[in-house]
């Protein structure tokens, strides 16, 4: 420090050269700088002679300081203490200061002596901190939730204006500052303010916890919140609370269950509704298709017969389209259930051919049954099902081909064990699916595009249907397509095995050659498949031109063929004569593959021929397998046998069979369908008057409608069980019932019914049913 | 929220000089000069033994000194013997001075009530010319004129002027418009620079109408908060010469014409549109550029960015010498105070407070709101710190930097209202 005085202290001086603050001191006469310490000069940008002598307004310049100076001027002395303001550097720029100034006197004359620190560090951290603080406090007035800050007692340290509006809080209260009155204005709007409360005690039981929770408000809302510590340097200060009104997404979430429950329960309500009016549907329909097959068995004119056929045909295919409703509308219920018992794939395949091989024919399509020999014997699983998928899938591949093949394939996926997986594929040869439409084949109401369903028919829920049963039976369903070259519908579904033990190949025939002549080769093919399945060898010709060579080149190279399989559709001339040429030069056993239409004339044409042995395509493995054998043993039979209707057998002695069903129609219908099996028939309306018939005795059998007013089928069948346990005796009683689930028929059989026939009742089955329980009753 | 944790409770016998207490007791039922203090003498000592208390809160952090070690409880005999302390003149004076400051709080109340009923009033009648000028443009001028009348009359009395800041709400109505305000400030100024009466309500109704041509300027230009584009800000600069053609065809008078067309213009003839220089800028301009930079500053279109009171007056001080009038400049620094009314200060006792009015002649000691958490928001202490020598101002505060509870209590404004009233002559000094 220098002063004018040229006796200034060199202690004082050094002392105060060595301070960390600005010493500044001002005569308070002349306002000027009379002197100042070095850390002044140095921090202000001045020598220690420029600073000296000049006004003390050059570095203070800022308003508040000239104020200060102008009253100092007027006399008006007062002290300052630590006062925050800025000084003028000679460079221009400015300097923060922190100063304090006292009045000191130095020899006999007044001065100011000013006091400043260097404060622009800690002005920097002030900034750095008041921006941080003004971001934190942005973002704690922002965010949607509302937040409220605690000390590790529950005191409240903050919260946040969304906090306040959430729960409403009133301005006077938020002015009282009194924690337990927010708190417990908080708790009076909760629902539960107790369990919060306990919820709280063990939050500030363990400053470390974090949780989140929900809270439901007496008015209806609903606050989600959570709690986490806050943390000073890994030490739990605090507690943070988050709190977030999550009442619409609540509200929201509810409505949208009701809805979904809504739709769920119409959608129950409209298949059960459906399923009940199908049902409904179906018990007329059954009057009418019974009612014209009768009348078709009178006498009639052309005209007429060509009326009733068609009534006929048109009611069978509305009752198809009331079964596919009604299959469908039962999946979407929930009530269709896939049943597990044991069946024969192979009968079960070749029966569904068989039905569809006339029509097949009719076309001029060739229907092949082509399963592989891996594929178990005995499967368990759900053959009315399977029957109706492979109909399904049939069915739509005869609609939709005009000319060309229809192929079943079965085979196993899986190697089998316990479990197999089977693999079906139907090809066709037909119109195909353009590529566009071929995702939605499998949804429900869809037909390929409207145009088919003019031009075809059908519900579209076939496919649908199918679908469904197959996902039920844990299996994959697709179809692979191009238009105009035909279909591949395949799937895929898991059967239990039930016994992989088959007949093996008869060791009679082992070794033997077959030659088989079959233009179609898919058909030819599937053949030769069978017959290698019978440890034979086969050889396919598609050229009836080429067989005497081949059979001659067989006999030179002394493997002669033992069998000749020849197709009767094969080649333009006469096959049937030609074969029997064959037969002769090559000597080896002919069977003649018959197409099923005009079978008649096929057979009267083998005859002429002499040829004793024929199938009927498509071909069986069990009837080739018989007429090989028989044919191997030169055992001749008839094919005629074979074509008997089993449907026709007559009763050893007239039965006398008690009906009871309350629908006059159906009443009818089954009555003249038993007399014109040679029956007796006397009806009953109800249960009870059944019941009574029964007991006034004669009846060899009882038909038993399950559902009857009054007293219902069930009720009837066990009284009169009842009354057998006393008195002995047993007589059978057939089921007639229109739901053939799994369920109704335990419940005919636990009520002691022997059997049952599903309605519509038709006429084979009736027979076959009355036949069997009357045999067991024998 | 409470810092009551943070203090001891100690008896009255520990007490001594250096000790940080609070008291508790009502601001009303002692001489201090709020609940919490540091104790700087003997005498307030006494006072406290004499209020009757036993016990007080005393806080460490803030204290300079040790409370005394207890003093072994004594007889009940000799509690009795103990001699009455004296009340010290001081004492007696500090007391007195209370009842004074008691009384002017009431007061300031009164006069922030009247002005409140005149600034609704004259909001209404500004948002009904803002509303209505096109439409009935005769009535709207009127109605200025005596707006301007009105506030002339009350503002030109033998007194002094108060100066009021209004809270951003008046009955659940926003108060603030820029024009009213402008013209507030600027009769305010006018007056203090000793214009006649006629000048004043020329340069009131100048400042009514001075941004008038911003009606033509979009309010996507207006109420931007990013910088503006060099054509937006040429847009924006052309509202003088819109407002002065509007002005005419309201057929103001030539003054208010001259004030519209010129409010931007500045002394160094840096401003805009005539870029006129010192002389050829009238008085009445001058004045109005003044107060208009200063609203300006203080409510920016974007509040974030607006300055408190006292760094407006210091910005306009330091850095726009060159562009306003020297003369009308000091006396509108004299007349606002170096911190005007709503500045949010810290006392060099560390208190925080609001400045609630200026006192002329000590523009460095105005009259202050303090915040005490222990005393009413509603009835709060108001300090004049021309009687407090100890206690000056050490630091001005944006409103965002304060604690949250200061805040709370202060509720500084987001924009800045100002009106007056005469200052009453009361035992002021």
């Amino acid at each position: 420090m220098t002063m004018r005085n040229e006796q200034a202290d060199p202690i004082a001086r050094a002392m105060a050269d060595a301070a960390m603050e600005l010493l500044i001191a001002v005569d308070t006469e002349t306002g000027t700088i009379v002197a100042a310490n070095s850390r002044a000069c140095s921090a202000l940008g001045y020598t220690t002679d420029t600073l000296e002598g000049l006004p003390i307004e050059t570095v203070e310049d800022q308003l508040a300081d000239q104020m200060y100076w102008g009253e100092i001027w007027l006399g008006n002395f007062f002290p300052q203490q630590r006062v925050e303001t800025e000084y003028r550097c000679q460079g221009g720029q400015t300097l923060a200061v922190e100063k304090s100034t006292r009045l000191v006197d130095i020899d006999g004359k007044e001065h100011i002596v000013i006091s400043a620190y260097d404060i622009s560090d800690r002005k920097a951290v002030e900034d750095t901190a008041d921006q941080l603080a003004s971001q934190l406090r942005a973002a704690f007035e922002s965010v949607a939730e509302g937040i409220l800050i605690t000390r590790l007692d529950g005191s409240i340290l903050n919260m946040n204006h969304r906090f306040t509006r959430m729960w409403d809080m009133p301005d006077s209260l938020l002015l009282e500052r009194n924690d337990a009155a927010i708190l417990s204005y908080i708790q009076g709007q909760l629902a539960d303010p107790t369990g919060y409360r306990l919820q709280l005690v063990e939050l500030y039981a363990d400053p470390n916890l974090s949780v989140s929770n929900v809270l439901e408000l007496r008015d209806g809302r609903v606050f989600e919140y959570q709690s986490s510590p806050q943390l000073l340097r890994g030490q739990a200060i605090g507690r943070v609370f988050s709190f977030d009104d999550i009442s619409n997404a609540v509200r929201f979430e509810q409505e949208l269950i009701a809805t979904r429950d809504q739709a769920m329960n119409a959608n129950r309500a409209k298949s059960s509704f459906l399923a009940m009016m199908s049902h409904e549907i179906r018990t007329p329909m059954n009057g009418v298709i019974g009612m014209t097959k009768l009348a078709l068995e009178t006498q009639l004119s052309a005209e007429q017969r060509e009326y009733i056929e068609i009534a006929n045909s048109s009611a069978e295919t509305l009752l198809v389209i009331i079964n596919d409703i009604l299959d469908f509308s039962k999946i979407e219920a929930g009530h269709l259930n896939i049943e597990h018992i044991p069946f024969d794939l192979r009968e079960l395949a070749g029966e569904i051919v068989k039905t569809m091989a006339f029509r097949a024919d009719q076309k001029g399509l060739e229907l092949v049954l082509d399963i592989a020999p891996a594929v178990p014997a005995r499967l368990i699983g759900d053959p009315t099902r399977l029957r109706q998928i492979l109909l399904n899938l049939l069915s739509n591949a005869l609609k939709f081909t005009d000319t060309g093949e229809i192929v079943l394939k079965i085979e196993m996926h899986a190697p089998p064990g316990e479990n197999a997986e089977i693999y079906f594929h139907v090809r066709d040869t037909g119109i195909g699916i353009a590529a566009d439409k071929i995702d939605t084949v499998f949804d429900s109401f869809s037909q390929a595009d409207a145009s088919t369903t003019r031009k075809y028919g059908g519900t579209g829920l076939g496919l649908s249907i199918c679908r469904r049963l197959v996902d039920m039976m844990q299996g994959n369903i697709w179809v692979d397509s191009r238009p105009g070259q035909g279909s591949r519908f395949q799937f895929t579904i898991r059967l239990d095995v039930a016994g992989t033990e088959s007949e093996g190949p008869p060791p009679t025939l082992a070794g033997l050659s077959a030659l088989i002549i079959d233009d179609n080769v898919s058909a030819g093919q599937a053949l030769c498949g069978l017959i290698e399945s019978l440890g034979m060898q086969a050889r396919l010709l598609t050229d009836m031109r080429e067989a005497e060579a081949e059979t001659r080149r067989a006999q030179a190279a002394e493997t002669p063929y033992r069998f000749l399989l020849i197709d009767a559709a094969t080649g333009q001339g006469d096959s049937f004569s030609l074969a029997a040429g064959l037969r002769e030069s090559s000597g080896a056993k002919l069977v003649m593959l018959l197409p099923v239409t005009q079978l008649e004339t096929s057979i009267e044409r083998c005859r002429e021929q002499g040829i004793a042995r024929h199938l009927t395509k498509p071909i069986l493995a069990a009837d080739l397998r018989a007429i090989l054998l028989d044919a191997n043993e030169h055992k001749a039979i008839t094919g005629a046998a074979r074509l008997e209707d089993i449907g026709h057998g007559e009763p050893g002695r007239p039965l006398h069979i008690l009906l009871a069903d309350d629908d006059a129609i159906n009443q009818k219908l089954a009555t003249i369908l038993l007399e014109k099996a040679g029956y007796r028939v006397t009806t009953a309306t109800d249960g009870q008057a059944a019941l009574q018939a029964w007991q006034e005795g004669g009846h060899d059998l009882i038909l038993m409608d399950m559902q009857m007013p009054g007293m219902d089928g069930i009720q009837a069948t066990r009284r009169i069980r009842e009354i057998e346990r006393q008195r002995g005796g047993h007589t059978p009683i057939v089921a007639l019932t229109s739901n053939t689930s799994p369920e109704e028929r335990a419940r005919c059989l636990q009520a002691g019914m022997d059997s049952h026939v599903a309605k519509p009742i038709r006429q084979d089955e009736l027979y076959r049913a009355i036949q069997a329980a009357a045999a067991g009753a024998r | 929220m409470s810092d009551q944790e943070e203090f001891l409770s100690i008896d009255v016998s520990q007490l001594r000089v250096g000790l940080y207490i609070s008291l508790d007791l009502g601001w009303m039922d002692h001489p201090f000069l709020s609940n919490s203090f540091k104790i700087s003498s003997a005498g307030q000592i006494n006072t406290i033994k004499r209020l009757g208390l036993k016990q007080v809160r005393y806080h460490p952090a803030k204290s300079s000194n040790q409370p005394l070690p207890m003093t072994a409880a004594p007889a009940a005999g000799e509690a009795e013997a103990q001699p009455e302390p004296e009340i010290s003149p001081e004492e007696q004076a500090a007391m007195a001075a209370k009842k004074a400051r008691i009384e002017r709080l009431k007061r300031h109340r009164l006069s922030v009530l009247k002005c409140e009923k005149a600034l609704l009033e004259a909001v209404g009648t500004i948002k009904g010319i803002n509303k209505n000028l096109f439409a009935r443009p005769k009535e709207c001028v009127a109605s200025a004129l005596g707006l301007v009348d009105r506030m002339a009359d009350s503002l030109l009395t033998d007194k002094d002027v108060a100066i009021h800041v209004m809270n951003d709400k008046l009955a659940g109505e926003e108060v603030y418009l820029h024009s009213l305000n402008v013209s507030i400030l600027a009769m305010i100024l006018a007056k203090e620079m000793g214009l006649a009466k006629e000048e004043v309500k020329l340069a009131g109704l100048g400042a009514v109408f001075h941004d008038i041509g911003k009606v033509k300027i979009p309010d996507l230009i207006l109420r931007k908060t990013e910088p503006l584009t060099k054509p937006e800000q040429h847009f924006l600069m052309q509202h003088p010469l819109y407002g002065e053609e509007i002005g005419r065809q309201l057929e103001l008078p030539a003054p208010v014409l001259d004030i519209i067309r010129h409010h931007h213009e500045q002394m160094d003839g840096g401003g805009y549109p005539d870029k006129l220089k010192e002389d050829h800028i009238s008085r009445l301009v001058r004045i109005v550029a003044i107060v208009n930079t200063f609203d300006n500053l203080c409510n920016h279109v974007n509040p974030l960015k607006s300055a408190t009171p006292h760094e407006a007056i210091s910005y306009m001080f330091a850095k726009q010498k060159s562009q306003l009038d020297h003369e009308a400049m000091n006396v509108f620094i004299r007349s606002m105070g170096v911190y005007p009314p709503g500045t949010i200060v810290r006392l060099s006792n560390e208190m925080w407070g609001s400045v609630a009015s200026v006192n002329l002649k000590r523009p460095l000691r105005p009259t202050v709101i303090v915040y005490d958490a222990s005393v009413p928001k509603d009835e709060p202490i108001i300090l004049d710190l021309e009687d407090e020598p100890d206690l000056g101002i050490s630091k001005t505060f944006r409103p965002a930097q304060l604690p949250r509870d200061v805040f709370d209590y202060l509720s500084p404004r987001t924009r800045i209202t100002y009106y007056f009233d005469e200052a009453s002559d009361g035992p002021y000094n």
